[in-house]
């Protein structure tokens, strides 16, 4: 849960309403229920940049829930 | 030096060349051409569905001829400009063609213009009336008193204007007579006018809707792109009127729960959207929710991503037919066909077109290379409204527009490769890197900046550079806070996604920003 927690953080940083995140869980869809596009593409920069990864268009196009990045990231965390 | 004719990218066939000929000396007005090809075929067919309302053929064709007299009493007179600042509801269409019906110049801008270009374009155009509703209201603080306001209904009625009588005789243009204008932004941020005849409604449905779509009487339309847009216009007006199909229209933002709301509801047929669209519905549905009815999806505004394209076909059994047009040629010119489409490739030339790929000298590229676009073609727009000197350099002599793009063809398939200009697509819709720029610098942290495009995922997007003002900190919130400033400001599309600060902008020794290093920072900074 380490890493669903930081993107958590990472949504509020981007200016997600805070009672939104405090709701989401690992399997909601983010993309049109949780954020909108502007704050889809932020997220996507914020987490590039605090990983230090590239999200490539054909992963973004699969990135629906905290979980999708969780499993996404986590294997350059070990 | 020009390229060679033989050259020339074109297809010849006869059955075209016959067809364009044809209406190139026949001038009929468009408006009556879409409104009684079918209202006496089937009067009660649904025409449009906007919400829980419907418009029927009969009623659109009353409406039209209803609001046309209006005009008329008004006091329009020919070639005169009608500005419509609509959403896409049933009145758009009313207003619209009942313009054309008259021999008014149909001038259509979004409803959620700002105050600035609102009374740019009032003053541009110049216009004598502007019809819009009641709400969303448009800044009224751009109107000047020289321009009467007509308030409508979200069908195209006016209340307090007695309007049940019907226009007689509608106007009979001549083949120079302007139809219909569309504003388009400029690279330096000031939208600029595009007027076309009567035959652009109406040859893009012969050339793309009839040749290259099929499209039936029993189709169901929606276009996510609205009224404002070449695409929209041709998508929403042009090809459900002329082949008696029904048209779903939606006044709101297309966000994707909407569209998705729309499309289960409606079940359309035929989709016409942008790639953003087509990215977001797919992050917002669970894959065993990606199953529509659509027979064709059409993509067009930026180009299609290949990874989108495979990706869509995957999940939902469909291909999306990328294509690309311009508000100068009115439609499409380049586009791919049912069955036939190539992932990552706009298409190839739309019948009807001719095409040529030349370096910066103007020199013809062979197949395989990067060139510059020029597009010739029956739907060119003769000029841009008041702009002698771009229309002169954009607009060639042997009819050829510059379109700005860069492609490579191969096989007479054509690939997007980048703009010659520093303008941005950001989901489908034009920006200007000078726009976002100004905004930028209204903020009290931002002693320089400068603009550039940025892809995240399959998203086109701005990205900012960042020069901060002496003694302003860095901190970790900054870059949001400058976010939450420009949205303020400026469209969500406007918005940069990546905002990275620098100590100086590069330049070159006359002191202009090099746009391209900034694109190569980005890029180089994506490969990291």
């Amino acid at each position: 849960m380490p890493v669903i927690n930081e993107l958590k953080e990472l949504m509020l940083d981007i200016g997600v309403e805070e009672s939104i995140v405090n709701e989401v869980g690992p399997e909601q869809i983010l993309a049109g229920h949780v954020m909108d596009s502007v704050h889809y593409t932020a997220f996507i920069v914020a987490i590039e940049e605090q990983y230090g990864i590239r999200v490539t268009d054909r992963y973004a196009l699969k990135l629906r829930t905290l979980n999708d990045f969780n499993n996404y990231i986590s294997p350059g965390l070990k | 030096m020009k390229a060679p004719v033989s050259s020339i990218r074109t297809d010849r066939g006869f059955f075209y060349e016959s067809m364009i000929n044809m209406l190139k000396t026949s001038v009929s007005n468009s408006a009556l051409e879409l409104l009684t090809g079918n209202p006496g075929l089937h009067p009660d067919k649904i025409a449009y569905i906007c919400a829980d309302k419907t418009l029927s053929y009969r009623d659109l064709n009353k409406g039209c001829r209803r609001f046309a007299h209006l005009l008329q009493k008004q006091g329009i007179v020919p070639q005169e400009r009608v500005l419509i600042a609509l959403p896409d509801c049933l009145a758009f269409p009313v207003v619209f063609l009942g313009c054309l019906l008259t021999g008014g110049v149909a001038v259509a801008v979004s409803p959620a213009l700002s105050e600035e270009e609102l009374a740019h374009i009032i003053d541009d155009c110049g216009a004598c009336i502007l019809v819009t509703l009641r709400k969303p209201a448009v800044p009224r603080s751009a109107i000047s008193d020289k321009i009467k306001v007509i308030i409508c209904d979200d069908q195209g009625r006016v209340e307090v204007i007695n309007n049940s009588e019907e226009l007689d005789t509608p106007y009979q243009p001549s083949v120079d007579d302007i139809a219909y204008m569309l504003y388009s932004s400029g690279s330096t941020g000031r939208p600029k006018g595009v007027p076309h005849p009567h035959k652009s409604l109406l040859l893009p449905c012969d050339l793309v809707g009839k040749a290259l779509l099929e499209i039936r009487s029993d189709d169901v339309i929606f276009s996510t792109s609205k009224f404002s847009f070449a695409y929209g216009l041709i998508n929403s007006l042009a090809f459900p009127l002329r082949f008696g199909a029904t048209a779903i229209l939606h006044p709101g933002k297309p966000d994707p729960l909407a569209v998705l709301d729309i499309i289960n509801r409606h079940g359309p047929s035929i989709f016409f959207s942008v790639p953003d669209i087509y990215t977001q519905i797919l992050l917002t549905c669970t894959e065993r929710e990606l199953k529509f009815p659509m027979r064709l999806c059409c993509s067009a505004g930026e180009a299609l991503p290949a990874p989108l394209f495979e990706e869509w076909q995957r999940l939902t059994g469909l291909e999306i037919l990328d294509g690309i047009g311009s508000t100068e040629m009115a439609y499409h010119f380049i586009s791919n066909v049912p069955g036939r489409a190539i992932a990552g490739s706009a298409g190839q030339l739309v019948p009807g077109y001719r095409a040529l790929l030349v370096d910066d000298d103007g020199i013809d590229i062979p197949a395989g290379r990067e060139g510059n676009l020029l597009i010739g073609g029956p739907t060119r727009t003769p000029f841009y409204w008041n702009r002698p000197e771009l229309s002169a350099e954009t607009f060639l002599p042997d009819g050829f527009v510059k379109t700005g793009d860069i492609f490579v063809e191969r096989d007479g398939f054509y690939y997007y490769r980048g703009r010659c200009d520093d303008m941005i697509k950001s989901g489908a819709c034009w920006v200007s890197p000078f726009t976002v720029e100004d905004a930028l610098a209204r903020h009290p942290a931002v002693a320089e900046c400068a603009v550039a495009a940025i892809t995240i995922g399959t998203f086109n997007r701005p990205g900012a550079f960042i020069v901060l003002t002496p003694g302003t900190k860095q901190t970790p919130t900054l870059g949001q806070e400058l976010r939450r400033h420009i949205l303020a400001l400026l469209p969500d599309y406007m918005c940069p996604v990546r905002i990275r600060f620098i100590a100086e902008l590069p330049r070159t020794s006359t002191g202009k920003i090099k746009r391209f290093k900034l694109r190569e920072q980005f890029a180089h900074y994506d490969e990291e």
